[in-house]
């Protein structure tokens, strides 16, 4: 389950960003640069597709892709 | 000098004369806004503000809360503002906590700050729990949790004690000018966060300094977080003192689209929101193909604007309404903002006034003028605030400043000066009056030879090369004593634009650069040490470098 969560979180990142290189241990912020806004709009496309809401302190504590992976799992978002 | 007349504006000295006043000036027009999920708007009228301010203080003062600490730790809502204005009307002092932070910080500040009680919302309970361990009253900001009260039924408390003929009488000969307001902790980008405290009368002379100078619109965006001086003195005060109709957001999902459901023609913000819509802008064409149009018109508007047209081109006023909707006006302060980008803007038609603050000052200190910006400069001095310069370092003396540091009178020792605050800021007035920003006091290197150099100077040339996404100069020691340095950049490129290329590429590509900004620069400036991060520098919530942890 986690290789599909992971492989949706990259298809995510990749639409909207651009990059392409995710690993289980990349950071959003350090690794791929991302500023508040680009973290954002990845959120919404989680938002939309789960209909959920994930709360922006919630958000601020997933610093790795393995984070969200982790996140998605507790929280039932593994329909993907 | 050229004198330039400040617009007529009203001044208050404290917050309960300041609400009493606009809910009589203004009474039922839309004072606030913010909109749902469902993009449904909910507005309330200055009277209804009002009117809420005054019930959630009678609360307070039967809760025991009047004159006490009381921590906001919440994200940017209405309930937010009531519970700030509430406590200043029953003078009390509001904690204003950075909820960017970790639990930890989050804790210290609200130990820092000898915190009697707490208003949260709901994302917030645990790590106040934490800190309050039912010694201290916490109050929901909204919605519902078990053993919470919530803002709104201590407004009807309030409305009940003011129907029974209850309300407190003696308040009003109790609030002084003088009364601290608020707590705010500096973001710091060279020490740790410090409690600065700013009385009521400081606030508020500052909040209309701001409109002495500069011309808003009569609708306003903010989505500045609140518990920062310039989010709450000149995104909210500011707007409101002149009656305008403020909407408010605090969530980075929604605030593009809050800003076009606005309709607002005046926006508050930082660098870092422009940046995006700029690039964004950019990127756009890209993918259209239009990016060599976009350039050839940002090259006729250029020239029409130095034979003094300033008629703005029907295509980009088009781009304009696309990513600004009807935003014409934008003041922009927290960091540096680029030129290029303003003047980009200004060329859709959308005027940026870039301003200096900080949050000692109340923050403001300067500000452009609608009539008279210069956009290399953060503008003219404040009306009720004065700026010398000692050795280039920017000094501030004047009605806004803070009262010290809440329990640390060293501290405050250290940073006032016979009256005047050093802002540990350098900088340079024109003979115009315009204030230029050169760099950070503390960050200067200095030579042997007993010359100084900026940092920030230097790397804002090196943050021009095509692969730096950021940079950091410093004075790398080269001997025994301390001031023996040569000058080093630590730079961190952008991932996607070395992708593939092996470390001596880069370090060869980055040195070809550097050799050719050191062929402008006097010997001892030159850079002589180039070293490559394959981590992100940390950053303040604004967005700046964290020095003193590189």
């Amino acid at each position: 389950m986690e290789e599909k969560i992971f492989k949706y979180i990259q298809d995510t990142v990749c639409e909207i960003t651009g990059n392409k290189n995710l690993l289980m241990e990349t950071d959003f912020v350090k690794d791929l640069r991302l500023n508040s806004y680009d973290i954002m709009n990845i959120v919404c496309a989680f938002e939309e597709k789960f209909d959920v809401e994930i709360p922006n302190r919630d958000v601020w504590q997933m610093r790795q892709v393995k984070d969200v992976v982790a996140y998605m799992i507790q929280n039932g978002m593994t329909e993907v | 000098m050229k004198k330039h007349l400040l617009n007529p504006v009203t001044y208050y000295t404290r917050m309960r004369d300041m609400i009493n006043d606009l809910a009589e000036k203004y009474n039922d027009q839309p004072a606030i806004s913010w909109f749902d999920k469902k993009k449904e708007e909910t507005i309330v009228s200055y009277r209804q503000l009002c009117e809420d301010i005054k019930y959630l203080q009678e609360a307070m003062i039967e809760k025991g809360l009047a004159g006490k600490h009381i921590a906001i730790v919440s994200e940017n809502c209405y309930e937010w503002l009531l519970v700030y204005f509430a406590a200043n009307y029953c003078g009390s002092t509001a904690v204003c906590v950075d909820i960017e932070q970790s639990d930890e910080t989050i804790k210290y500040m609200l130990s820092a700050a000898d915190t009697d009680a707490i208003f949260l919302s709901p994302a917030y309970v645990d790590v106040c729990q934490k800190y309050a361990n039912n010694r201290i009253p916490q109050f929901l900001m909204y919605g519902k949790k078990e053993g919470y009260q919530t803002v709104r039924s201590l407004i009807e408390t309030g409305t009940t004690i003011w129907l029974d003929g209850r309300a407190c009488t003696t308040m009003d000969a109790t609030v002084t000018p003088d009364m601290i307001a608020s707590i705010v902790f500096t973001s710091g980008t060279t020490s740790h966060a410090k409690p600065v405290m700013l009385s009521q009368s400081a606030i508020l002379t500052n909040a209309s300094d701001a409109l002495a100078n500069v011309k808003i619109g009569m609708r306003t965006f903010t989505s500045l977080p609140f518990y920062h001086t310039y989010g709450l003195t000149c995104s909210v005060l500011s707007m409101l003192i002149p009656g305008s109709h403020l909407h408010i957001n605090g969530n980075l999902k929604t605030v593009m689209r809050d800003l076009q459901l606005s309709q607002a023609n005046t926006l508050l913000t930082v660098p870092l929101m422009l940046e995006m819509i700029h690039s964004k802008i950019w990127q756009t064409a890209e993918e259209n193909g239009q990016d060599n149009n976009l350039k050839r018109l940002f090259k006729i508007a250029k020239f029409t604007y130095s034979i003094g047209i300033r008629k703005t081109l029907k295509s980009l006023d088009a781009i304009r309404k696309k990513s600004f909707g009807t935003i014409n006006l934008v003041i922009c302060g927290g960091a540096h903002m680029n030129p290029e980008i303003m003047e980009q803007f200004q060329y859709m038609g959308v005027t940026i006034l870039q301003g200096y603050g900080i949050t000692e000052c109340g923050p403001l200190v300067s500000v452009n003028r609608n009539e008279a910006n210069k956009l290399e400069s953060v503008g003219l001095i404040t009306a009720n605030c004065e700026v010398k310069l000692n050795n280039g370092e920017i000094l501030v003396r004047g009605k806004n400043l803070m009262t010290g540091y809440y329990n640390q009178p060293d501290l405050t020792n250290e940073v006032m000066k016979d009256g005047w605050f050093c802002t540990g800021d350098l900088g340079e007035i024109d003979k115009d009056g315009f204030l230029y920003i050169t760099g950070r006091k503390k960050n200067l290197i200095v030579f042997k030879n007993g010359k100084k150099l900026s940092p920030e100077k230097l790397e804002e040339k090196i943050k021009k090369i095509p692969i730096v996404q950021d940079v950091l100069v410093y004075g790398a020691a080269n001997g025994i004593s301390s001031d023996d340095v040569q000058v080093a950049a630590s730079i961190y490129p952008i991932p996607d634009q070395i992708d593939g290329m092996t470390s001596y590429e880069i370090l060869e590509y980055l040195q070809k650069e550097i050799n050719a900004i050191n062929d402008t620069l006097p010997m001892y400036q030159q850079i002589q040490m180039i070293n490559i991060r394959d981590q992100a520098f940390s950053k303040t919530s604004l967005q700046k470098i964290k020095r003193h942890l590189v």
